[in-house]
């Protein structure tokens, strides 16, 4: 076999774990980004503050040193109830990391629907959650979907983050087997990896816009 | 039947008055247009009357029933026989022409689908659209938007239909277009309210014309006794 063939499986190991970070912080912060984007713009004040000062410390920190604070941090301060599997930290962190950058794409999104939108919605007697549901989030989709497509290719590579906190996803394999063989083909067969991996999500958002093109 | 009654209308955009104390009435089946210079306060007016704006001070009512002081379930309802063609005509960028025909219809006025659907193809033969109903708003003409808007509110069954600046956006062509639509929703009784400074448009479909100038109305005054006083007027200057 040769040194690839050696190597491979422990890399795809560590994809496997690299996508389960990826997943599921994607299945859970955009959901949740566009639900507290709503929240945002509705007319509660204190909310609204809240979830200011939310982005404001998430966006204003590095995603490494929330990472740290979640998976070390927090049992220091409060005891063994945080004490969790550092995955599930991770993915924790992640999720509030990029739920608070999703919370403001959508925003944007939401925004940037024209108003007479909104008045031919109220002017056909649509109520609040129709125009919601039929006008303003195929819209924001439609809109956001170059963001959403490039936060996306952030996160696959924000993920090789969690390799600092001992969690063998595909960066600290490649790490572990250069360190350990004192050989540099690991590091280009994760680069070939992760290229695959945002080359699939171009590839994907692409195929989406083009079927969302049909209006401007 | 009064369809529509505006008593001492009035509305201030911070420091400035744009509506100030407006009264008339619409009949049943009447067409009406409010002509005027822009800034007259005419298109507000209309915003008014379709709750896109709020008020300051007096009374709406629309059949017979006075809107600020009503219910929100009864305004609702009272909204429902209203609609509005707006100046920029307001399509769903994202839903296709059957899609923006459909939506009210079947979500809101919870419509027989079979029944809508036939009425809607009658429609579009009517205006024409037919083979535009599964085009997008944005590969319509001027024209054709205004008359998937005109569409999109008939399919409502409205007992009023208020026109914001219908022939700002048009072509000669289009306004003929329009200007016969408008024919064929009187004969079918339809009451319409059109704000517009398009005089010989409003002349030629309206039965009434009030004048608004320096957010009042100055003039109210069916079109009969206008051309009577237009002819006398020529015939006195020979």
């Amino acid at each position: 076999m040769t040194y690839f063939g050696l190597i491979a499986n422990n890399l795809l190991e560590g994809t496997k774990v690299t996508l389960t970070v990826f997943a599921l912080t994607w299945v859970f912060s955009i959901p949740l980004g566009l639900l507290l984007a709503m929240l945002k713009n509705t007319n509660l004040k204190l909310i609204g503050r809240l979830l200011d000062f939310y982005t404001w410390i998430i966006r204003g920190t590095p995603l490494l040193l929330q990472l740290f604070f979640v998976v070390y941090g927090l049992p220091i301060l409060f005891g063994e109830f945080f004490l969790m599997p550092e995955i599930l930290g991770a993915v924790i962190t992640f999720i509030i990391n990029y739920t608070a950058y999703f919370i403001e794409i959508f925003r944007g999104g939401m925004n940037a629907i024209a108003k007479n939108q909104y008045e031919a919605a109220s002017v056909l007697s649509l109520s609040k959650s129709q125009t919601f549901i039929y006008v303003v989030l195929p819209q924001t989709i439609k809109k956001t979907l170059p963001s959403i497509a490039n936060e996306t290719i952030t996160l696959i590579k924000d993920t090789a983050l969690v390799s600092a906190v001992a969690i063998s996803d595909l960066m600290r394999n490649t790490k572990d087997t250069v360190a350990r063989d004192f050989r540099v083909e690991a590091y280009f067969l994760a680069a070939i990896i992760y290229l695959v991996l945002t080359y699939a999500i171009v590839y994907l958002f692409k195929k989406n816009e083009k079927k969302k093109a049909f209006y401007r | 039947m009064t369809i529509l009654s505006v008593e001492k209308l009035t509305k201030k955009f911070k420091e400035t008055l744009a509506v100030k104390d407006v009264s008339f009435d619409v009949l049943s089946g009447e067409i009406v247009s409010i002509i005027g210079p822009s800034g007259s306060g005419k298109s507000t007016l209309l915003r008014l009357i379709s709750n896109l704006e709020k008020k300051d001070f007096g009374t709406i009512r629309l059949f017979d029933v006075e809107v600020t002081s009503s219910s929100a379930a009864i305004k609702r309802d009272l909204y429902k026989k209203v609609q509005f063609i707006f100046q920029d005509f307001g399509l769903f960028d994202h839903l296709s022409v059957k899609d923006n025909l459909l939506l009210a219809p079947l979500k809101v006025f919870k419509q027989d689908k079979k029944t809508v659907l036939t009425e809607m193809a009658y429609w579009l033969n009517e205006f024409n659209l037919s083979d535009k109903v599964d085009s997008y708003p944005s590969e319509l003409s001027g024209g054709q938007k205004q008359r998937v808007a005109i569409l999109r509110a008939l399919l409502t069954n409205p007992k009023l239909i208020l026109f914001d600046e219908p022939t700002s956006a048009l072509d000669r062509e289009s306004v003929n277009d329009l200007t016969n639509i408008i024919m064929k929703l009187k004969n079918s009784g339809m009451t319409i309210l059109i704000v517009t400074h398009d005089m010989s448009f409003a002349k030629a479909v309206s039965q009434r014309l009030l004048f608004m100038e320096n957010s009042s109305i100055i003039f109210n005054e069916y079109i009969d006794n206008i051309n009577d006083q237009m002819e006398r007027l020529n015939k006195y200057l020979g």
